[in-house]
């Protein structure tokens, strides 16, 4: 055991994980590496290794975790169910014909999905494999299609249901259904602010997002065109109504209205004829595989987070927040920015960990609303997802997009950069106005502690 | 100059947690005040509870020597030592003056080392905080008899779920995040929790109608001083002495604050709308007879220990109630 | 070199054999949870085994995935600059943070956790969040330090190929 003083650790810790990350070894065993060698530094082995496993035992227990693998489930089902492309062929017969009619539709299909889906995995893969090729053989730009594709399928884990509010609501003691309340305006807000951003692009330069001509679309009456409408959407209300509705009127709590949410999603792929033996051995699988991985950047997150509390490190970095001027504003810009810059390099899951047992006590004693901060730092996080070199919402677009399409990683992200804008102006909204997080979970629940 | 040698001692300590839990509030400030009364040479740091090891595993890590000292419920012990279940929260056990006297001079501390023979922890006189009695529940119904009970939700941990579950009540689980919410939705119909002073601090007024008060569930849910052996031996015996001082003081300044809050809670509870009142003694004795009746089956079936310790408590409520 | 191989395939069967089994946990977690919901509502029949079911069964499916992902390369990467790399260099880095970061991390997790399994066992732990009351602790102490111990095999396994290919250019396999 050395003696290090409380500010080299924590320098030791975050510094570590910050550049060992850029070696391309897993995200999770390099935050589990940094605390097992810095507690092996500063509290011998004995400690360390009890506060490792005590704690990813613990996690690996853990109730409301299991949102997880339950809204992962959900959206490999749904992927496979068919639901989502038949939504998207009804509101192109809407929309196609406007300038930016793709882009705009895209982003009303994410949204949809998001209020079904807890996650961004299956929004954003949805989306990539519907979407991304009419826009692109249509002319549309190859930034704005897939830029609209990331930011649109990013919103599943900000609009309820979500596993991020999940996961953040009982680490910083604010109720989960307070957080998907207070999540619907922020939510509902980018999704209009991308679509007003899409249009308003489209209109100033067509070539963007040229319209589809009036010979190339379908020739069917209105009538048609919102029974087909109605008929699209009422899969989705089906699902919303499982997981919301279970939810708020009482029957289950968060996890297990995922369970019910799954079990909506088998009954609809049932309905759709798309339930096939190989898919329910390729949902479980795909269960299997997404929840280790998740759950062991949360465990080791946790773990790592047990020996930067030990070592006092929290301390130290509420010192450091607190002397940054400017007052409690100050300080808040200063946890928005680190949560910003720890959102490029680390998964979500692992900032959540690190960063709610550490920021809510100072938010809290600086005097902020604790469901208020909370959703901003979720509505910034929507950011991480979208932030290289940690992507996780472009990963999967690169990864889902047909190669023939010849969409790169640099189109990605040149696409994506406004929509990180957007989401800091809807930052601000929060900021002037914070009714649009906390009015709605006042009105439905009671108000704020 | 410093009085402050190369002997400083440094100890970590933990409560349970949350930062604004009373008791880990009193574990803080007992931590400072040992800190200060040595003039720095047993230096203790105070951890909230779920920072070091996961919360309620406190005395696993004292065991372990991550930790020096912890202070939590006997109750979150369940998992290894069966007869914790006895001085927590037992339906039908000690209430707090009772358990107190009990554990300082009934033989309690000595018993509750005995059940941790073989780790790594002990405990003394002095260190524990008898917390008051426990609400008997939070309702959304009227509960006047022992058949009112029947079918009702309920929200239940531990020993008294078992027993109440067994008077055919629909008892589930749930953690305490989600209390608040499955009542205001209708989840569940009713549910204990912790003291009325906490409870009032959760907010539970604004989603139970009914206040149901008697220390028949859980006449008191004690919090305990748990002190690494080795940790222990090393500190020379005036240091023994100061902590022992110490932790005798904060856990009797916490219990007499608790039972004052709990006081004011009641206040708080009724003027906010609450029906608050006593469970009728007929439910109570249903109650404490089930009580009875489990504990006997599962004497039966447990270790020496649990006789010993279930005896030694029934003997000494006895001639408690005779004073 | 046969013999190597044929321990290399060995291993890797062990984790997709593994993984074979342990997905239909996925499925339990969707049935026990929706049952537990549908008995408890509708017919006022909570199960006072659901709880601790879904948790360990979640916790079970987690860590023994563990060794899956190391093998199909599943766990995320930041991959800023590995992507760009050679495969030699890429095996390369695998190897370094083998050494320096996965072993001795995996490995101590091996230790504690088959200790605390046997300790579990010897002091009849149970699973106190309800009073279901469990004796599940020594087995499910158990599976994570399986777990564990299959995510070290498959780092062995793993760290062989790398090494080997770093020395010779070229796979094992
Ligand atoms: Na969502
Ligand atoms: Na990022």
């Amino acid at each position: 055991m050395i003696e290090l003083s409380a500010e080299v650790v924590t320098f030791l810790m975050l510094g570590g994980v910050l550049t060992l990350v850029l070696t391309g070894f897993p995200i999770g065993l390099v935050i589990g590496s940094v605390a097992f060698i810095v507690g092996i530094l500063v509290f011998g082995p004995d400690v360390t290794f009890h506060i490792l496993y005590s704690r990813l035992l613990e996690l690996t227990l853990n109730y409301p975790y299991l949102a997880v693998p339950l809204f992962t489930f959900m959206g490999v089902v749904l992927q496979h169910s068919g639901i989502a492309e038949e939504l998207y062929d009804a509101l192109y017969e809407w929309l196609s014909g406007f300038k930016g009619g793709l882009a705009v539709v895209t982003v009303i299909v994410g949204t949809i999905l998001a209020a079904c889906l807890g996650t961004i995995t299956a929004s954003v893969t949805i989306l990539t494999l519907i979407a991304l090729a009419p826009m692109v053989s249509r002319g549309y730009d190859k930034s704005l299609a897939s830029g609209t594709i990331v930011a649109s399928g990013t919103l599943g884990i900000l609009i309820p249901p979500s596993i991020m509010l999940v996961v953040y609501g009982p680490q910083a003691g604010v109720s989960v259904g307070k957080m998907f309340m207070g999540a619907i305006f922020p939510g509902l807000i980018l999704s209009g602010l991308y679509i007003t951003y899409i249009t308003v692009r489209c209109y100033l330069n067509p070539k963007l997002g040229p319209p589809i001509p009036e010979e190339e679309r379908a020739k069917i009456s209105s009538l048609k065109k919102l029974i087909k409408l109605l008929k699209a959407i009422t899969p989705t209300l089906l699902i919303i109504l499982a997981v919301l509705g279970t939810i708020y009127t009482g029957i289950a709590p968060p996890t297990e209205a995922a369970a019910m949410g799954s079990l909506a999603v088998v009954i609809l792929a049932i309905l759709y004829r798309k339930f096939t033996w190989s898919l329910v051995k390729h949902s479980a699988l795909e269960v299997f595989r997404v929840s280790a991985f998740v759950l062991l950047i949360a465990g080791l997150s946790y773990a790592f987070v047990g020996v930067f509390m030990s070592a006092g490190c929290g301390e130290v970095v509420t010192n450091l927040i607190m002397a940054v001027p400017g007052g409690k504003w100050g300080a808040f810009f200063m946890v928005m920015l680190i949560v910003f810059v720890l959102g490029m390099f680390i998964e979500w899951i692992g900032i959540v960990f690190i960063i709610v047992p550490v920021f809510s006590p100072i938010l809290l004693k600086l005097g902020f609303d604790p469901l208020w901060a909370a959703m901003m730092i979720c509505i910034n996080l929507q950011m991480a997802f979208q932030t290289p070199p940690m992507a996780m919402s472009i990963f999967v677009c690169r990864g889902t997009a047909p190669p023939e399409l010849g969409v790169t990683m640099k189109d990605i992200i040149k696409g994506v950069i406004p929509f990180i804008i957007i989401i800091m102006i809807c930052l601000i909204l929060c900021i002037l106005f914070p009714k649009i997080i906390t009015w709605l979970p006042a009105k439905m629940i009671g108000p704020s502690y | 100059f410093s009085v402050l040698a190369a002997e400083t001692i440094i100890w970590k300590s933990s409560g349970h947690g949350p930062a604004t839990d009373p008791s880990q509030i009193y574990h803080d400030k007992l931590c400072e005040a040992i800190t200060k009364a040595s003039g720095g040479r047993l230096m203790v740091k105070a951890f909230v509870g779920g920072s070091v090891v996961p919360a309620t595993k406190e005395v696993d890590g004292v065991s372990e020597g991550v930790l020096d000292m912890c202070y939590t419920c006997p109750m979150y012990n369940l998992d290894k030592w069966k007869a914790a279940g006895l001085i927590s929260s037992r339906p039908g056990g000690l209430p707090g003056e009772a358990l107190r006297t009990w554990f300082n001079y009934g033989g309690g501390a000595e018993l509750m080392n005995k059940m941790m023979e073989g780790f790594n922890v002990i405990t003394f006189p002095g260190a524990l905080s008898p917390l008051p009695e426990e609400v008997f529940l939070h309702s959304k119904v009227a509960i006047r008899t022992a058949a009112d009970i029947k079918g009702l939700k309920i929200r239940a941990s531990g020993d008294g779920g078992e027993i109440l579950n067994r008077m055919d009540a629909s008892v589930v689980f749930l953690p305490g995040g989600e209390l608040y919410e499955a009542m205001q939705r209708g989840t569940i119909d009713a549910f204990e929790y912790s003291t009325l002073a906490s409870n009032w601090d959760m907010h539970f007024n604004e989603i139970s109608k009914y206040v149901i008060l008697s220390p028949s569930r859980a006449p008191s849910d004690p919090q305990c001083f748990f002190v690494n052996k080795q940790s222990w031996e090393k500190l020379p015996d005036d240091l023994k002495q100061l902590v022992q001082d110490e932790i005798d003081k904060w856990t009797q300044a916490q219990h007499e604050f608790l039972v004052y809050q709990s006081i004011l809670a009641i206040d708080k509870f009724k003027e906010y709308g609450c029906e608050v009142y006593r469970l009728p003694q007929e439910v109570e004795v249903a109650l404490l007879e089930e009580a009875k009746q489990y504990y006997a089956d599962k004497a039966a079936q447990e270790d020496q220990i649990y006789r010993d310790i279930l005896e030694s408590m029934t003997n000494y409520w006895e001639a408690y109630s005779k004073k | 070199m046969l013999i190597l191989k044929k321990i290399l395939k060995t291993i890797d069967s062990i984790s997709i054999f593994t993984a074979s089994w342990a997905k239909w946990l996925a499925w339990l977690l969707v049935l026990v949870g929706a049952y537990d919901t549908i008995a408890r509502h509708f017919f006022n029949a909570p199960t006072i085994w659901a709880y601790d079911t879904l948790c360990m069964a979640g916790g079970a499916m987690y860590v023994l995935g563990w060794s899956y992902d190391y093998l199909c390369d599943y766990h995320t990467r930041v991959d800023l600059f590995y992507r760009n790399l050679s495969a030699r260099k890429k095996a390369l880095i695998n190897v370094l943070s083998s050494v320096f970061l996965f072993f001795p991390l995996v490995g101590a997790l091996l230790k504690i956790s088959i200790t605390w399994a046997i300790r579990a066992w010897k002091i009849d732990e149970t699973m106190i969040s309800t009073f279901w009351y469990p004796p599940a602790a020594p087995p499910y102490r158990t599976v994570f330090a399986l777990g564990i111990l299959l995510l070290v095999l498959q780092g062995v396994a793993n760290f062989i190929r790398d090494l080997y290919f770093v020395i010779r250019g070229e796979s094992i396999d």
